[in-house]
């Protein structure tokens, strides 16, 4: 939460300036959160940063919806909209609307000039007194509504947004007065008037909380009364429903096994290396895919169906709760689901073992027949596509570093030479390194990695550090001799600590009992390590003896036995790219060479070897060289080959930690699609409690669709960043047979699109944020690549998940609530 | 009419129509086989492609189509090789009658994938990946002489001719996948299977060659006899093989000459030259394939008028390396000019003198003379070497009196020249001088000039290693061990 840092450090020059520090200091850290629950567009990093997006956000629906029901019930009851003149000051300020972004389209074109009333534009003048008329109009409808239909509760409410208004207000004001309103220039002079429309920007975020209260409190009432028991025979009724009127789940598994048992109709079989690769994305693809049309199909026609059978009577009329309804069929529908994703699970995993172990073995077989036959080269090239197709049948964890650059010179670099590689802006860069010069590749690990990215006078840190207790075991050699440093160097610091000047007593006492407490635990664990050393020596001189002897089982026993005793090799994955200048002499591959350096204790190991490009290169150090590193490494990589370059990014090397269980991860992919169905069934469910279901059925798949395929579309929609303007700009464009780029020449068409696309795409943005981002809760690219998924994902997954699925499933509730169900 | 009746009419009637479609499905299918219609007579029937094709209702079928040729560029932008190409194969699975498309993958495949990859083992990999995709192509499309000729053109252009042609053409000899290297031989009609890509290129080449002229023998003679002419809305063009196309039919000649060049030199990674009655046989036959493109009659583009007649004349192009009749009255002027043209275009007489003078015994010899000369200068062993040479350049020069086209060719002054300026290396090592009138001193000066060598003889690029005379390699590729002969001349 580096900005918090900033933040905080603002507000400490701040308050360097105020010497009673003490009770200000307080204050400010109440203002500080009210302005971080209150901004919609400041979100710190983290997991706070995701919960207050997600509050804010809320609240803001809340707000619109409120106000929006309200409004409704006002129109129909003739409460405002009846004749009186603030009705038509009301219209007429609603007609201004289009009129001030005529004049602004307008200005933007040079069709006209820019006007200007006093310090303020004519547009914005117009704008803030539109404002003013609508926003008393709502008032007005409000207070009326409310005072005659209202329950005191929503009187409450209304006192509280008031409330709320205020509040915000006094923020804006006293962060304007401490000088810490958000500017865009640095050090700009503020005035009361910015921090009064700051305020006001945050207040209607404090509005929206005051509503999520109301809200939070009619739903605690429908949350204490709900019943297990009850949710559970909804949810077997929905499980009994899908079976017996539709027989949902057994036609997608038996168009999933069909679909297994053809793969080779649509399937042309790949290239032996990557077939694990294809093979598994496409698997959670067809089961992704297919568990998604089941559940778009079955989840928006539950519900109306029952509405319009009318047998939706039997149900309410029974003492079950309206939000037991949803949530127990979304029990229903999940328990459904997770039964299919368990079983087409299985099934994929045992068709993968089958196929792709099949597809090894005959690698394997072919390359010692290649082997025999003295073709040096096909051998190679078989044992590499066995093992890089092994390697993607893992779950790896990898240990990653922070990659900065040395270029030909020397001088450190963020970046590398950039050869001219087309790049998506999706993955992370990719740069080079030259051949036969200085020019290297750093990772760096530990936990205080300066970021190469960050400026040379404010250096920022980054945690790369790596966990020696996972590569080198405590009961090993390698690890105690890591332990033994580890407590020397705590030794040699608390020297230095010690050496210092004006240091209290007590701190010196603790100092000299610290040294001799742990000179004595380095004793002990010499003494431990060095038996350990001894013992494996003895073990491997009796292996090497029975060997010689011609005892191979006691051998390899006593071989086993002493490999127990040592630490496993380090392994160090990279996979880079090559980009040769020239051909160089034909078949032969471009070097690189490893520098691995213990910055602790010197240690260190160089390698040179080929790399070989879109194939995972393997380099193996010994376990030594990490022991006293403090979790701290450095590893240089230099291209050896003259004229040729080595490519890489930030992911393409890594220390190995643990291969992992190919299965378990499998079933964490599959897990990704759970959540995709957990939140559509949400959306089914909504729609079908206020739509009838062809619409429901549609309303769903069009989510499906936008959440899945056009998601990064609408984030630039929603940016406004999409070359060629909004939809009528681009309606011109695409019957005028005109690119996205060219200028459209000023005509009234031009202007009243470009106006009308201004009203409309800030309204369209907002929705935007409704879309579920369904790509992101895909986790079957890394299942593919042969990486694990971390329990941190799953989790931030689950997350975002819930944050769709709660909010529609409680919309959803209301609306069933507030609605007569007779059809 | 009371309920049952309404019933019973509506059963006859369905049973009826159900009855009348079996006479009709069978007349459609007639129809269908009589005008080269149906899927069966285009080619395979796929039933994955059917599945698809079924499934996408259609319609949706050149959305879909779209939707992944995008996709594929992405895939191609971010290296996602595996994923571009099954990419690539649905595309082809939705729409396998639109040629372009295998076409234009299948050369990206062999030629932009391959050239990304960095180790010839799986440049290899995609180019036969390339080659097998268009083949695909021709299984569903059998009339087509264009992915015919483009299965030719990478066998022989991307295999023979690319900066790694010679572990290429290896990795292709001792690939086990038979069926990757058989092609159905033009004049007994049978499959064979050959471990060199030129004569798989020569074998695509003969039979793309072979449907165009069944195709416009088809045209003009028809396959019944009241066969009308097809009008199709929107014909796929056909690019190759056109009746002015003359480049296309010297291809089979061209790929046959360039296996038996391939023959005589180490062209192939760790396997020896061939020479004897092998290569005199195999330059025979490249002889032969250019006489048979020589004697083949073509049709002047012009229009002469002639006693009042517009007239095409005809034109052999041969007729132009045979000078008694070339200058004689038998042939027009205009007959002359395009014989000329054409022949000077397709180098027509250079080839042709080329196979003359390299089937005679004394060409195969003076041939294997300089192959072994040129192994024993690269070990060192300059008595040998110096033998070798001399014998060799005196018995080129005697075979080269009757081919003056051939021995006023520059490349062959620059292959002559290079065995020179060596000798003249060992001679002066020796401590002796080259002769005055020794054949072929005056290329010295130019050979001198020229440091470039053969890039198709792994003796000149990589010189006398394990790995190029077939022992078995003691030293990985790229380690510092390996043992570097002097570079250069």
């Amino acid at each position: 939460m580096s900005s918090h840092l900033v933040q905080i450090l603002l507000w400490a020059q701040a308050s360097g300036a105020a010497p009673a520090a003490q009770n200000f200091s307080r204050w400010r850290k109440v203002l500080f959160w009210l302005f971080l629950y209150g901004e919609p567009a400041f979100t710190p990093e983290g997991l706070l940063g995701g919960w207050l997006l997600w509050i804010r956000g809320i609240s803001l629906l809340c707000f619109v919806c409120w106000v929006g029901a309200w409004i409704v019930t006002a129109i129909k009851e003739r409460c405002v909209a009846r004749g009186g003149w603030f009705d038509y000051v009301g219209l007429a300020a609603v007609l201004t609307i289009p009129v001030t972004m005529l004049i602004r389209t307008l200005e933007a074109s040079k069709q006209m000039p820019v006007y200007a009333v006093g310090p303020l534009l004519l547009t914005s003048l117009l704008s803030y007194l539109v404002l003013l008329v609508i926003a008393f109009w709502i008032e007005l409808g409000l207070w009326r509504t409310i005072l005659r239909f209202g329950k005191r509760a929503d009187v409450l409410v209304l006192v509280g947004m008031h409330l709320a208004i205020f509040l915000g207000l006094a923020v804006g004001v006293l962060m304007q007065r401490s000088d810490l309103l958000p500017t865009f220039v640095p050090n700009q002079r503020t005035t009361l008037g910015d921090g009064l429309v700051y305020g006001l920007r945050l207040s209607v975020t404090y509005m929206g909380y005051a509503i999520l209260a109301r809200i939070f409190a009619l739903l605690i009432g429908e949350l204490l009364a709900m019943r297990s028991r009850r949710i559970y025979s909804i949810a077997q009724l929905s499980v009994h429903e899908a079976n017996r009127r539709m027989w949902a789940p057994w036609v997608v598994l038996i168009v999933f096994a069909l679909v297994l048992a053809f793969t080779h109709w649509f399937l042309q079989p790949p290239r032996a290396a990557e077939m694990g690769r294809l093979y598994v994305a496409t698997l959670i693809l067809v089961c992704s895919l297919l568990l998604t049309v089941m559940v778009t199909i079955l989840t928006p026609l539950s519900l109306p169906t029952d509405i319009q059978q009318q047998t939706i009577y039997t149900v309410v009329s029974k003492p079950v709760r309206r939000l037991e309804l949803i949530w127990g069929r979304m029990v229903g529908f999940m328990a459904l689901v997770t039964v299919l994703i368990a079983i087409f699970g299985a099934i994929s995993l045992g068709y993968l073992w089958r196929t792709v172990y099949d597809t090894i073995t005959r690698t394997e077989a072919a390359a010692v027949k290649a082997k025999n036959e003295n073709r040096t080269r096909d051998f190679a090239q078989l044992m590499e596509q066995a093992d890089q197709l092994r390697s993607r049948m893992a779950a790896r964890v990898p240990v990653k570093g922070s990659l900065s650059f040395l270029d030909s010179r020397g001088t450190p670099h963020a970046m590398g030479i950039d050869v001219g590689m087309e790049q998506s802006t999706m993955r992370e860069p990719r740069s080079h390194i030259e051949g036969a010069t200085p020019a290297a590749a750093i990772w760096s690990f530990g936990s205080r990695v300066v970021d190469p990215f960050s400026p040379a006078n404010r250096p920022k840190f980054i945690n790369r550090k790596i966990p020696v207790q996972s590569f080198l075991p405590p009961s090993s050699v390698e690890g105690l001799l890591d332990r033994m440093l580890e407590v020397q160097f705590q030794i040699v610091a608390d020297e230095r600590a010690r050496a210092q000047a004006d240091l209290t007593s007590g701190e010196i006492t603790r100092l000299e009992g610290g040294i001799t407490r742990n000179r004595a635990l380095v004793e002990k664990i010499r003494a431990e390590y060095e038996a350990m050393r001894q013992r494996a020596d003895d073990l491997e001189a009796q292996a090497a003896a029975a060997e010689a002897a011609g005892k191979l089982d006691d051998a390899r026993s006593l071989f086993r036995q002493y490999r127990a005793l040592h630490a496993d090799p380090i392994t160090i994955e990279m996979t880079f790219n090559v980009y040769r200048t020239t051909k160089g002499k034909v078949g032969e591959p471009v070097l690189a060479e490893m520098q691995v350096s213990n910055p602790h204790t010197g240690k260190e190991e160089i390698s040179i070897f080929p790399i070989k490009e879109y194939y995972t290169n393997r380099r193996v150090i010994k376990p030594e060289t990490l022991a006293g590193s403090l979790g701290d490494l450095r590893i240089e990589v230099r291209c050896v080959s003259p004229t040729q370059y080595l490519g890489m990014a930030e992911s393409d090397l890594y220390l190995l930690s643990s291969q992992g269980n190919f299965g378990e991860n499998y079933m964490k992919g599959l897990f990704g699609v759970w959540l995709q169905a957990m939140v559509l069934t949400a959306i089914g469910v909504f729609a079908g409690t206020f739509l009838s279901w062809p619409v429901a059925l549609l309303t769903t798949v069009v989510f499906f669709f936008a959440g899945q395929l056009a998601y990064s579309f609408l984030i630039d929609f929603s940016r406004q960043s999409i070359v060629g303007g909004g939809p009528f700009e681009s309606l011109i464009r695409l019957l005028g047979h005109e690119n996205q780029l060219s200028e459209l020449a000023p005509t009234a068409g031009v202007i009243v699109a470009k106006t009308l696309d201004s009203l409309l795409m800030p309204v369209m943005s907002m929705f935007v944020y409704v879309v579920p981002n369904f790509q992101a809760l895909d986790v079957s690219n890394t299942v593919a690549d042969g990486f694990a998924v971390g329990w941190s994902t799953m989790l931030s997954n689950t997350l975002l998940a819930l944050a769709y699925t709660l909010p529609f499933s409680i919309v959803g509730y209301f609306i069933l609530r507030n609605r007569e169900v007779a059809a | 009419m009371t309920n049952n009746q309404k019933k019973i009419l509506y059963g006859l009637l369905i049973v009826l129509l159900f009855g009348a479609m079996f006479p009709y499905t069978a007349w459609l299918a007639e129809e269908k086989k009589n005008r080269d219609l149906g899927e069966a007579a285009l080619g395979q029937i796929d039933t994955g492609s059917f599945m698809m094709k079924l499934f996408l209702l259609g319609g949706f079928r050149g959305i879909v189509a779209n939707y992944l040729w995008l996709r594929a560029e992405e895939n191609k932008r971010d290296h996602d090789w595996d994923r571009l190409k099954s990419n690539v194969d649905f595309i082809t699975k939705l729409q396998p009658h639109f040629l372009s498309i295998w076409t234009f993958q299948s050369w990206n495949l062999a030629y932009n994938v391959a050239v990304e990859w960095d180790a010839p083992e799986d440049k290899y990999e995609w180019i036969k990946q390339g080659i097998q995709f268009v083949q695909r192509g021709v299984d569903h499309n059998r009339n087509s002489p264009d992915l015919v000729y483009d299965t030719a053109w990478i066998y022989y252009h991307k295999l023979g001719f690319s900066d790694e042609s010679i572990i290429l053409r290896r990795l292709f000899r001792d690939d086990e996948d038979e069926r990757f290297k058989t092609y159905r031989d033009p004049v007994t009609g049978i499959n064979v299977i050959k471990h060199d890509n030129f004569q798989l290129g020569y074998g695509w080449f003969s039979r793309s060659v072979d449907l165009v002229d069944a195709g416009a023998n088809r045209l003009t003679e028809g396959t019944a006899e009241n066969v009308q002419q097809i009008q199709y809305v929107d014909p796929s063009p056909q690019r190759k093989g056109r009746p002015d196309d003359i480049a296309f039919r010297t291809m089979p000649a061209l790929a046959q000459t360039h296996y038996a060049i391939g023959l005589e030199k180490m062209s192939t990674l760790g396997v020896e030259a061939t020479f004897g009655e092998v290569a005199k046989n195999e330059w025979a036959r490249a002889l032969a394939e250019w006489v048979k493109f020589g004697v083949r009659t073509f049709v002047a583009p012009n229009v002469i008028i002639r006693d009042g007649k517009e007239v095409r004349d005809v034109i052999t192009i041969d007729d132009r390396t045979n000078p008694e009749k070339f200058f004689s009255k038998e042939l027009t002027d205009n007959q002359r000019y395009w014989s000329d043209r054409w022949a000077s275009q397709t180098n027509y007489p250079y080839w042709k003198e080329r196979c003359e003078a390299e089937a005679t015994p004394k060409g195969v010899e003076a041939r294997q003379l300089f192959y072994e000369g040129t192994k024993a200068y690269k070990t060192a062993d300059f008595d040998q070497a110096a033998a070798k040479f001399k014998e060799g350049l005196l018995i080129w020069k005697d075979n080269l009196k009757d081919f003056p086209v051939y021995r006023e060719d520059d490349m062959n002054k620059k292959d002559t020249g290079l065995i020179v300026m060596r000798y003249e290396r060992i001679l002066l090592q020796q401590g002796e001088k080259l002769p005055e009138n020794f054949p072929f001193k005056g290329l010295l000066a130019e050979a001198k000039a020229d440091p470039t060598r053969d890039p198709f003889d792994a003796i000149e690029m990589l010189g006398v290693t394990p790995e190029t005379i077939g022992k078995p390699g003691t030293s990985a590729p790229g380690s510092p061990t390996q043992t570097q002969p002097p570079g250069g001349h």
